[in-house]
């Protein structure tokens, strides 16, 4: 098998940020996160979050070296909705949508990275969400994002951190890691 | 991307390259390839095609269709009909390290099916400007194929980068 489990992740408990250290290594040049869970406390149209990387000295990378493009489309009748997320100089690889797990909040999300461990090649990769609002009157408006990320810097990373946009608390999250061998 | 997959094939762009092929496609199956650091000189566009016994398959008989999204410049819906002689897509510049690409391959080897694939790739230009292109493609006729092909738009070369083809194991 050339497509490798690796570890499973979640919550430690309900906080604004909440980072995972040493998920990347030299071990593989890609890897995936299968975001299965993520869950805030608040009600919230549009409820969002960020992901951004912890680099190899564990420091959070907040710079704003990353260019991301995501199209973001909002199903709901009366209020579909498609736009252009991102731009050249953003400090987060991706945004994450999302709702309380009451009436149908929901989020997944598979992010791929490419070279994230290498200090020479660039970390770039391959975003993948969906997410579902629970607020009640918008029963069934559901979020759907893709696109992709470039690191513009060559340092190397370890870990991502997940941060609700809004200072709000993320109340559950769960993803699985796995890396691609190529022999 | 989830799934057994087993290696079948790899191929190593060497420098000077005009045109990179990978075969190993001898099952009806979906196949996985991963295309990883390529780089090339001056500021060609990759293009691709399908390979039958091993070699590029030229004629028109290529459809597909795009979603671009490019940060800062436009997002558009990219698609081309029979009219186009050679490609299953066109890239553009790449800068920095290089353009990655993930593409499923479906019923290449299956005569009595059109070939076809999706794809999503990422890349950057100098300013930066990220590239990511998400589409899929097909073949108008039924034909077997047994792999994959890219070259360049221009007299460009391909510098670096690797091919590497999975198959999908149930």
């Amino acid at each position: 098998m050339s497509f490798r489990y690796i570890s499973s992740h979640e919550l430690v408990a309900k906080a604004n940020r909440q980072n995972f250290d040493y998920l990347f290594s030299d071990d593989f040049d890609i890897y995936q996160v299968v975001l299965n869970k993520y869950n805030v406390d608040t009600l919230r149209e549009n409820n969002s979050g960020d992901v951004q990387f912890i680099n190899k000295q564990g420091s959070l990378v907040t710079d704003t070296h990353y260019a991301t493009e995501q199209q973001f489309y909002r199903g709901h009748s009366g209020s579909d909705s498609e736009i252009e997320l991102g731009g050249g100089a953003q400090d987060e690889i991706a945004k994450v949508y999302t709702d309380i797990k009451n009436n149908r909040g929901a989020c997944q999300m598979i992010l791929t990275f490419i070279n994230p461990y290498s200090d020479t090649m660039n970390t770039q990769g391959f975003i993948q969400n969906m997410g579902v609002m629970s607020i009640p009157y918008y029963t069934y408006k559901e979020y759907s994002t893709f696109g992709g990320f470039y690191d513009t810097k060559t340092a190397g990373v370890r870990g991502l951190s997940f941060i609700h946009r809004d200072n709000y608390v993320i109340s559950e999250l769960q993803f699985d890691l796995y890396g691609l061998r190529i022999d | 991307m989830l799934g057994k997959l087993k290696q079948v094939a790899q191929t190593n762009i060497t420098n000077g390259d005009t045109v990179v092929n990978i075969t190993g496609v001898s099952e009806n199956c979906t196949y996985l390839l991963i295309i990883k650091d390529v780089m090339t000189t001056g500021t060609p566009q990759i293009r691709y095609r399908l390979t039958a016994s091993g070699s590029p398959v030229t004629t028109s008989t290529y459809e597909y269709a795009y979603k671009t999204m490019i940060n800062g410049a436009y997002q558009d819906h990219h698609a081309r009909a029979n009219a186009f002689t050679d490609s299953t897509a066109t890239l553009y510049q790449q800068d920095y390290n290089g353009f990655n690409a993930e593409i499923y391959l479906n019923n290449l080897y299956d005569i009595n099916e059109k070939s076809t694939f999706i794809e999503k790739n990422v890349f950057i230009q100098a300013t930066p400007m990220i590239h990511n292109f998400w589409g899929v493609g097909c073949e108008t006729t039924t034909a077997v194929r047994d792999g994959f092909s890219m070259h360049l738009s221009t007299g460009a070369t391909f510098t670096r980068g690797q091919l590497t083809l999975f198959k999908l194991v149930q």
